[in-house]
């Protein structure tokens, strides 16, 4: 089954996306395809598609992200049973439980991440385990943390009971700022150069620029579109595609500015990509 | 319940006003129906553009007719109102324009037109136009023309037009967006009703879980309610290449046929200060079908235009359909051949292109739920949703294939499930009940509409008995032993199925029963202008009573995105 699906993205590849076109770099993301969540690498034009993690059993292996020397992957497991956060190499090995939690990101450094704890955002420094809150007491239910890339900023969503709102919080801790409250907006991620972050409404990726302004539908596509991550050089957007809000999923490339989809996946579900260099 | 560890960010969670100087809106119509006669049935307009956006255009002269397709393909004189201006006085008439949708607010041209971009240009699909007044389903000709109008967003990725109308207080706003296929319009002050006009042969009523309701023109010209949907409905016209979807976010919102004389030319939507009307046009050759009946075409070997979940309905008495998904479930065998049958796509599949839209999509982008969230909340069951048992269902079928399923988990959704179940079978009841008691009352003292819908109602019921719950627990144990079992897979498929015809059972009788009650309660209820539906018999006077025992739960908001669970 492996096998096959593997000739399908090289064959698709080959047939509808020339290597030439499309950007450089490694896509990881979480795929369903073979029974359990596990984690994935392929090529941006979906050729090459990989499993990385391995293992027998119930447990999840999500919300995957490179290190930024493209070294390590952060990512989310149940293994063992309780959701917690884990190193592994970038081939795969090499497994390392860090802490409770999920929703890792890195900081731009490499040396510490930011993550979620019963609802709450946290930032923790690599080398000495030290944990700091990061959203203050009164925002309950927080989600889908976003390191900027200069270091000082992290997006992330929160959910009231009026609905979400994107936030940004000094990387250090202080009060957030509210970006955008409408349309369900979650899942924050920045542009290379900070200008911009992406999230996902209840049905469709927009950008929009961090004080709030130049609010743009960047997906308009039927069906719903998810998570969606900018590529390294910023000129395009990698994210899920399903036919409804319960996939399955496949992912695509999108231009940054809009445009044609590209699509990189078949078969199975496959979820939350990240794109490193 | 072991949930795949995501961000659980979110709360649990839609030419016809013509010519040379104003005619009425029949005349209007008969040429809109010219021009789409003359449009080429080949037209794929469901396309991406390299580089969507949506613009605010001044054509710089008011024109005195709807601006043809070729002044808006070709645009001589127009000026683009830079982004972010919003003072821009108009020399001429304001044009909104995506790679989708046109909509132009001609004030000598006596028309707001929504055009949609077919593979010959741009046609002109809807004209519309906002009115002070609840009542009076009747089209005054001429229809008014736009006035005061006022930029209040523009930038690339949308465009929003206050207008008012010459005569008429109140205002709508109008708001395009970048590459979506549908309009929205927000009622402004003094607003009541947005009046639109439109060119149908059917008007469908579709229903996710039960039956559509399908309204010819005849049916329309005489009906004398408002028309019984929630949310949202179809207008089927032209040669099968033209569909016009109208949504609204409130149950409370209501809508009428728009009459002229006795030719039904479009609908009045209920559309106050801030309360919204969507309106999205597809266009396809082939997009929708009638066959069977008499100037329709015949099944033969037609296919589908489009890999989508395409709704097949047998239209019956009263309206109501039988109604099956092409290839999908059995077809009704229409009991009698002349029957026409609609098909048309509703919903879209995972082969479906990206840039092919359906009215559910509509619905998802638009209101931000689905059908099953929204008979879900409707019934009151919105917190249920993952412990439906085709949730359920397809959990256990993937957990099947592990080598190690996570048994206890299983078990529990097993748990959640038939809870589920009997929660619906409560509802169930509740309409059984109702109907029990509506037969009591003397039928020849109700309307004569009254006995067929509670006909209709009484097979629904007996379709889904109490004896569900138990064969439900049953099978749910069954299966929770059996996951539990080596190579459980092959065991699994007769209970699994019998599982999801339980709950489909359970959401069709919903469903139906829902849409009747709705419509016993329009038959009934004083509705100011249709004095037919005065309820003046004490019978229709009770049964309106007992209408009441049920009223649904708290409607669904657009606050209701689910997040992706488990597959």
């Amino acid at each position: 089954m492996t096998i096959r699906l593997i000739c399908l993205c090289c064959f698709l590849s080959t047939i509808h996306y020339p290597l030439s076109t499309v950007a450089a770099g490694t896509i990881v993301f979480c795929s369903n395809r073979t029974g359990a969540w596990r984690i994935w690498t392929a090529q941006p034009d979906g050729s090459a598609c990989r499993q990385l993690t391995r293992g027998e059993g119930d447990f999840l292996e999500v919300d995957p992200v490179f290190s930024p020397d493209g070294k390590s992957i952060l990512l989310t497991s149940t293994r063992g049973g309780k959701a917690g956060l884990w190193r592994v190499r970038a081939d795969g090995t090499g497994a390392e439980r860090i802490c409770d939690g999920d929703q890792g990101e890195w900081s731009p450094d490499g040396r510490r991440i930011v993550f979620r704890r019963g609802e709450a955002l946290l930032v923790r420094d690599l080398a000495d385990g030290t944990e700091k809150r990061l959203t203050p007491e009164g925002f309950a239910h927080c989600s889908a943390p976003a390191w900027s890339h200069d270091g000082k900023t992290i997006a992330f969503a929160c959910r009231w009971d009026a609905g979400n709102a994107l936030y940004t919080v000094p990387a250090d801790g202080g009060k957030p700022t509210k970006v955008y409250d409408e349309q369900g907006a979650c899942e924050p991620h920045w542009s290379p150069d900070d200008a911009l972050l992406v999230y996902e409404t209840e049905v469709h990726l927009c950008t929009i620029t961090p004080d709030g302004k130049k609010n743009r539908l960047l997906t308009t596509f039927g069906g719903v579109q998810r998570y969606g991550r900018f590529s390294p050089d910023g000129k395009s957007v990698i994210f899920c595609q399903g036919a409804s809000e319960r996939g399955p999923w496949e992912l695509y490339v999108i231009p940054a500015r809009g445009g044609r989809p590209r699509r990189l996946t078949e078969d199975g579900s496959d979820m939350y990509p990240d794109w490193k260099p | 319940m072991t949930k795949l560890p995501i961000a659980d960010c979110r709360l649990s969670i839609d030419e016809a006003k013509a010519a040379c100087s104003a005619p009425g809106p029949a005349a209007a119509l008969a040429i809109a129906l010219l021009v789409s006669a003359l449009l080429p049935l080949r037209a794929e307009a469901q396309g991406a553009s390299d580089d969507p956006s949506v613009v605010l255009y001044d054509t710089g002269m008011a024109s005195q007719r709807p601006i043809a397709s070729q002044a808006l393909a070709e645009k001589t004189g127009w000026k683009a109102i830079p982004e972010d201006k919003l003072d821009h006085k108009f020399a001429g008439d304001a044009v909104m324009m995506n790679d989708r949708l046109a909509v132009a607010f001609c004030a000598k041209g006596g028309a707001v037109n929504v055009y949609a971009h077919t593979a010959r240009g741009w046609a002109i699909r809807a004209s519309f136009a906002s009115s002070p007044a609840r009542a009076a389903a009747q089209a005054s000709p001429p229809q008014p023309a736009p006035s005061r109008l006022r930029v209040v967003e523009n930038n690339p990725g949308a465009v929003e037009v206050e207008a008012g109308w010459t005569g008429r207080p109140g205002s709508a706003f109008s708001r395009l967006t970048t590459g979506q296929p549908y309009l929205e319009v927000r009622g402004g002050k003094d607003n009541q009703v947005l009046e639109i006009m439109a060119s149908m042969q059917w008007l469908v009523v579709p229903d996710f879980f039960g039956d559509d309701l399908a309204l010819s023109d005849t049916d329309l010209a005489a009906l004398r309610t408002p028309v019984p949907a929630e949310r949202m409905l179809l207008l089927l016209g032209g040669s099968g290449e033209v569909m016009i979807q109208a949504l609204w976010p409130s149950l409370a919102q209501r809508v009428e046929p728009l009459q002229f004389g006795d030719q039904p030319v479009g609908l009045r939507v209920d559309c106050g200060k801030d309360q919204r009307v969507y309106l999205a046009l597809f266009e396809g050759a082939g997009l929708w079908r009638q066959q069977g009946a008499p100037g329709g075409a015949a099944a033969g070997d037609w296919k589908p235009s489009f890999p989508a979940k395409w709704r097949s309905s047998i239209v019956g008495p009263e309206a109501l359909c039988e109604s099956s998904w092409l290839g999908r479930t059995p077809a009704a065998s229409p009991s009698d051949p002349r029957r026409p049958c609609l098909v048309y796509p509703l919903d879209r599949e995972a082969s479906t292109p990206l840039t092919t839209f359906t009215p559910i999509d509509i619905m998802r982008a638009t209101l931000g739920f689905g059908p099953c969230k929204s008979l879900l909340d409707t019934e009151g069951f919105g917190s249920a949703e993952e412990a439906t048992p085709d949730q359920v269902m397809n959990y256990l079928e993937a957990q099947a294939r592990l080598k190690k399923p996570n048994v206890q988990e299983v078990r529990t959704r097993l748990a959640a499930m038939t809870g589920q179940v009997r929660g619906a079978q409560k509802r169930i009841d509740v309409y059984a009940a109702l109907a029990h008691d509506a037969r009591a009352l003397p039928a020849g003292e109700l309307p004569d509409k009254v006995p067929p819908l509670l006909d209709y109602m009484g097979r629904s019921l007996r379709a889904c008995p109490a004896s569900l719950c138990d064969e439900c627990e049953d099978l749910a144990r069954v299966l929770g032993e059996t996951i539990g079992s080596a190579d459980p897979q092959a065991r699994l498929a007769e209970p699994v199925q019998a599982v999801r015809r339980i709950g489909l059972a359970q959401n069709r009788s919903l469903a139906q029963c829902r849409m009747t009650v709705r419509r016993l309660r329009l038959l009934c209820e004083p509705e100011p202008g249709h004095p037919d539906t005065v309820s003046k018999t004490e019978a229709a006077k009770k049964l309106l009573a007992i209408l009441g025992t049920v009223q649904a739960p708290a409607a669904a908001t657009s606050q209701t995105g689910v997040r992706p669970a488990n597959e």
